[in-house]
């Protein structure tokens, strides 16, 4: 029997979840952004394990928070090499310079 | 008795270093800096997920993330230099608290409209099985319900690492080819 | 005739043979127009020729059938009995078949389009004839000769219809032969525009001709001669045509006073607007005149001989209409007299030979109208005929002539212009004497065709009157009746039946306006005969590089040709068909030799015009009637031999001075009657200046409102809503990604909040409404059915107002309207109240049922 809650943990993995997305929003270095990007799946990751420790009979939750683990490592490493990339073209990694899109 | 003082002391303790971490990333002001505060961050949840009986889960948490993804972002970092925000970046002291108020009335938002369900107390986990999160157990399900579902992720994989060479490969400079900036 | 009989057995109900008469010119057009490039001016020559030659002798055919069956059909009747209407009709298909009535493709011959058959067939084909002379040589041979061919058919399918719809079809089809042909030479600007005024002249007639079918349909129910022949007393009903709907308030008592006029006289009056555009009267003839800038054979067919024609024509089939309208008759009369007198007036002072026998056409058409407007049918189908045959001949002769001067001078204006002829007569012997030919027929020399035609229409001018008939006679009583709000005594009853007949004074007036415009006719005939034919040929000054003899030149110009052609008789395949021509001009009114009682063709027409003869009378009958008509024979000689005489005496004796003094004399006058009355002036400063200021207003307005305002506007709007757009594309992901998340939120407000959407559907017999709310995430909701304020409560103890019950079914009472509220509450706890009325109305009892099915109406508590 534990003590802790689930609400601890969900609001836990909320905070997680909103400091990730501020940081995300307003960082224009595009590697910090990426790094908020992984702490937003981190957070999502947390709820879904507790959820199923919340319901224990199976393990859908685990198995999807690996999942998710798999696929954000893949994704980082892509939008790294988009950022290398990038870096290559403008000599920066800083957001708003890759505005090619404007108007 | 000291078992729940030890958990309780663990979550709390994971907790703390995943908050702390989650804001060391988000404000810092070097990268490397941000990198680190990652990776206190994911010991930080990797902890949470021992409390919550998701050992395996925990073990590839740091094994992956920190392990990985967290040095490739280093590498990643020393390529390029890890340039700082400079001072002119920095938004007006008045975007920042308009920005940081909305959210934190959304925020109470939430909470009010969540409250409002009633859903009930807070709730204690009951007991798990034995092997609730262990190896053997999730290994059972990842290879009987999820075996589709492995085997995609190893093919988004195998793509990813096709991508990431297309994309960051090191084009031969040819003389005179300096790709024009595309102007907007 | 047994071979004729065997092929056709029954004529009356199916008779093909009209097939090949329309069809052979509709296929010499096609192979013409199409393949004639190809054909070669032989091949198009001989198509032609044949198209036409075949069709004429189908008619010919058609004509003996028909007479020998009129013949069989008037044998077994007894003595004096009304010669039975013979038709043979051919139904081609079905066109429309409408609700009431269907139009079919129907072509019928009787005497009266046999008539017309004949005639233009036959002028038709030696026209043809003489167009393969004259139009030798031109670019264009096979265009002509399709469009010729063309027109044939077009001529005939109006001569033939058997109803309105079908006559329309070649009414506008001989219109649009007429624009093609006007404008042949389209390469000219000013050939281009005749045309064009020729079409859309025309067309201003045709609007007339639309709206007198419409009102045939409305009233008689059909669109086909017997048909409407058969139901002709329902157009003595009435329509009020002013105010329409109701007067507004601010008119005078005087304006506004309802004019009611029977449809008999609104459908004769809008007739005859079609036929005054067709047939060239006051207003519309303003195109026949530069209708001459077409080709001479074309003037000849088509503004002489067939397409003019067209108008008289429909008069005389729609005949039981006019007659029962005297005010329509007396537009139709007046109108025609009128035309006579002011085209003969214009004719008197031209120039150019073409325009000449341009105004003499419209006058003789007046001539016409005047015939059938006060009765006279056959006297103005006779007319036709003869007019045919004359002015045919008339202006084959001017087209030889011209062809002549061409060969000298190839301006257009001059080789037409009579100043530069004369004396032609040694050169051209044969277009002399069949031009004198065809100028003693139109002019009346006694016992000529014209003599016959034009003396019984000035006769019967004189003498017809129409018989107010019975039912219009009731019908005018009876309105009189109403008016007074009693009986009537006798002299008020003489009153109205006079209102309804035509004055006196106007058939005087008609025979003096006709002797008068006679008397003009032959003046200016003969004047075109003493100016171009006699004295000396004035054209030898039409020489390119002519040289003035008073400046040193050695040549005498009196007596002998200078430089460049004599002008030369025509080939035979143009002075051919003139002999033919003139010999029927001269021979042809031996039909109807009214003052010698030899009339075989009135006897063979009025079968067609039955019922509306019947109505015809005249002021004397029997030995008063022939004594009359001989004393008025006097009149007529009287005014040919003014006008001759006084020609000869002007012209031929004198050289042409008088007529040069007189016009110095009356200078205004003379430059206003050679201006044509400054007609044409008077329609460009009103019509057309009004049409062109509508036209600029439009322009205006498009430029300015519609353009500047309303284009530019819209595209304003959407460039400012576009620039607005395409503010938000920053190019920067950051900002996409916050604009997600305000969208995210926004969305999150809309599951927050409480939504109770109301959905009725009715049962309107029953007065059973079911009222159906929104379904949601975790919805309870709480109704209001009976409007009293308080939520229903299914359990009297606690508060269960809240259920999950989405559905209720409420009854309203008919007539009664019931107030039902419902409030929502979702998973969050947030609730929103909603409201709906049901109003149901009272059963419809006011109107019977219209489908036929009956419905059982709901016995309502």
């Amino acid at each position: 029997m534990t003590s802790i809650p689930l609400e601890f943990y969900l609001v836990v993995a909320a905070v997680l979840f909103v400091i990730g997305s501020c940081g995300f929003l307003a960082r224009r270095n595009a590697l910090i952004a990426l790094m908020s990007i992984e702490l937003m799946l981190n957070a999502v990751n947390l709820t879904l394990v507790a959820f199923n420790r919340w319901h224990a009979d199976h393990h859908v939750g685990q198995m999807f928070a690996f999942f998710i683990i798999a696929v954000a490592a893949a994704e980082a490493a892509v939008g790294l090499a988009i950022v290398v990339a990038l870096f290559r073209l403008k000599r920066t990694v800083r957001t708003d310079s890759v505005d090619l899109l404007k108007n | 008795m000291i078992a729940t003082v030890v958990e309780q002391g663990l979550f709390y303790l994971s907790a703390l270093l995943a908050i702390a971490g989650a804001l060391g990333t988000v404000a810092s002001k070097s990268a490397i800096r941000a990198a680190m505060s990652l990776m206190t961050t994911i010991f930080g949840i990797a902890g949470l997920y021992v409390t919550l009986s998701a050992q395996l889960l925990a073990a590839i948490q740091v094994m992956v993330y920190a392990g990985a993804v967290v040095v490739l972002f280093v590498f990643v970092i020393m390529l390029l230099g890890g340039q700082g925000e400079s001072s002119h970046d920095k938004r007006s002291l008045w975007t920042r608290v308009i920005g940081a108020g909305l959210f934190a009335l959304s925020a109470i938002i939430a909470a009010i409209l969540v409250a409002r369900i009633g859903l009930g107390g807070p709730h204690i986990f009951d007991l798990p099985r034995s092997e609730f999160g262990s190896v053997s157990a999730l290994g059972k399900v990842m290879f009987t319900d999820g075996v589709v579902a492995f085997e995609l992720v190893g093919v988004l994989l195998t793509a990813a690492i096709v991508g990431v060479m297309a994309v960051a490969r090191t084009r031969h400079v040819k003389p005179e080819s300096k790709s024009k900036e595309a102007t907007p | 005739m047994e071979f004729l009989l065997s092929l056709f057995p029954n004529p009356e109900d199916n008779f093909p043979l009209i097939a090949v008469i329309l069809g052979l010119p509709l296929l010499g057009a096609l192979i013409n127009g199409i393949f004639g490039r190809r054909l070669g001016p032989e091949g198009v020559r001989t198509m032609a020729l044949s198209a036409v030659g075949g069709s004429f002798l189908a008619s010919v055919a058609a004509f003996t059938l028909l007479y020998f069956r009129v013949h069989e059909a008037a044998a077994g009747l007894a003595e004096g009995a009304p010669v039975p209407h013979v038709k043979f009709v051919w139904n081609a298909w079905r066109w429309v078949a409408l609700e009431t009535t269907s139009i079919d493709v129907v072509f019928s011959i009787d005497s009266l389009s046999a008539t017309m058959m004949l005639v233009v067939t036959g002028v038709g084909g030696l026209i043809h004839l003489y167009a393969t002379g004259y139009m030798a040589g031109d670019p264009s041979f096979h265009r002509f000769f399709a469009y010729l061919n063309l027109f044939i058919f077009a001529m005939l399918v109006l001569i033939l219809g058997d109803n309105l719809p079908i006559l329309f079809v070649g009414w506008e089809g001989v219109g649009l032969c007429s624009y093609l042909l006007i404008g042949f030479w389209f390469e000219s600007d000013k050939n281009a525009s005749a045309g064009k005024k020729a079409f859309i002249t025309n067309r201003i007639g045709d609007f007339g001709l639309l709206v007198a079918m419409a009102m045939i349909l409305h009233t008689t129910g059909s669109l086909s001669w017997s048909g409407i022949e058969a139901q002709a007393p329902e157009l003595f009903n009435e329509l009020q045509i002013w105010p329409i709907g109701a007067a507004p308030a601010w008119l005078p008592d005087a304006l506004s006073g309802p004019v009611i006029v029977s449809y008999a006289t609104l459908i004769g009056l809008a007739l005859f607007l079609g036929c005054a555009g067709k047939s060239a009267q006051i207003p519309l003839y303003v195109w026949l005149p530069d209708a001459m800038a077409g080709p001479t054979p074309v003037s000849a067919l088509i503004h002489a001989a067939t397409m003019v024609t067209a108008g008289v024509y429909l008069v005389a089939r729609m005949s039981f209409v006019f007659v029962l309208s005297p005010t329509a008759m007396m537009v139709v009369a007046g109108i025609g007299a009128l035309t006579a007198l002011f085209a003969a007036t214009i004719g008197l002072v031209q120039h150019d030979i073409k325009k000449v026998l341009a105004y003499s056409t419209v006058s003789q058409l007046g001539f016409m109208f005047m015939g059938v407007g006060v009765g006279a049918f056959t006297a103005g189908m006779f007319h036709v005929v003869t007019h045919a045959f004359f002015k045919a001949c008339l202006f084959l002769c001017a087209g030889s002539v011209i062809h002549a001067m061409h060969a000298r001078v190839h301006d257009t204006d001059a080789s037409q212009d009579m100043r530069n002829m004369g004396g032609l007569r040694k050169y051209m012997p044969y277009t002399f004497w069949t031009y004198v030919a065809a100028t003693a027929a139109i002019i009346g020399l006694p016992l000529t065709a014209g003599f016959f035609s034009k003396d019984e229409i000035l006769f019967r001018t004189f003498v017809n009157r129409i018989q107010a008939s019975g039912l219009l006679k009731d019908l005018a009583l009876r309105n009189a009746m109403e008016k007074t709000g009693g009986q009537l005594s006798p002299e008020a009853r003489e009153l109205v039946i006079q209102g309804l007949q035509i004055p006196e004074w106007f058939s005087t007036g008609l025979f003096v306006v006709g002797v008068t415009a006679a008397i003009l006719t032959a003046f200016y005939m003969m004047r075109t005969v003493f100016l171009t034919f006699y004295g000396d040929f004035r054209g030898w000054r039409i020489v390119p590089g002519w040289k003035d003899p008073h400046a040193g030149h050695h040549h005498d110009h009196h007596d002998k040709p200078a430089d460049g052609p004599v002008p030369h008789e025509s080939p035979w395949t143009m002075w051919v068909p003139l002999v033919v021509l003139a010999f029927f001009a001269l021979f042809v009114g031996w039909l109807n030799a009214g003052p010698f009682h030899l009339t075989p063709f009135a006897h063979w027409v009025e079968p067609s015009m039955q019922s509306g003869l019947k109505l015809v009378t005249a002021i004397e009958k029997g030995e008063e009637l022939t004594k009359l008509e001989h004393l008025l024979l006097i009149p007529g000689v009287l005014a040919f031999l003014i006008g001759s005489v006084g020609a000869y005496w002007v012209y031929y004796v004198k050289g042409g001075e008088p007529a040069r003094q007189a016009a110095k004399a009356a200078g205004g006058l003379y430059r206003l009657v050679l201006d044509k009355w400054r007609i044409d002036e008077l329609y460009e400063a009103t019509v057309l200046g009004a049409i062109d200021s509508l036209a600029e207003t439009a322009a205006l307005f498009d430029k300015w409102v519609i353009d500047g305002v309303l284009a530019r506007l819209t595209a304003l709007v959407v460039q400012s809503f576009g620039s607005l757009f395409r503010s938000f594309q920053t190019g920067r992901v950051q900002m996409y990604a916050a604009v997600m998340v305000v969208g995210l939120f926004a969305m999150g407000a809309f599951f927050a909040t409480a939504h109770g959407e109301l959905v009725v559907s009715k049962d309107e017999p029953g007065g059973m409404y079911v009222v159906e709310a929104a379904p949601g995430l975790g919805y309870k909701y709480r109704w209001d059915r009976d409007g009293d304020g308080t939520w229903d409560n299914p359990r009297l103890e606690q508060d269960e107002t809240w259920t999950l019950l989405q559905k209720v079914q409420v009854k309203v009472p008919p007539g009664e309207e019931m107030k039902v509220r419902v409030e929502v509450q979702n998973v969050f706890k947030m609730t929103e109240v909603k409201e709906i009325v049901l109003r149901r109305p009272l059963p419809d009892k006011s109107k019977p049922d219209q489908v036929g099915m009956t419905v059982p109406i709901e016995v309502s508590p």
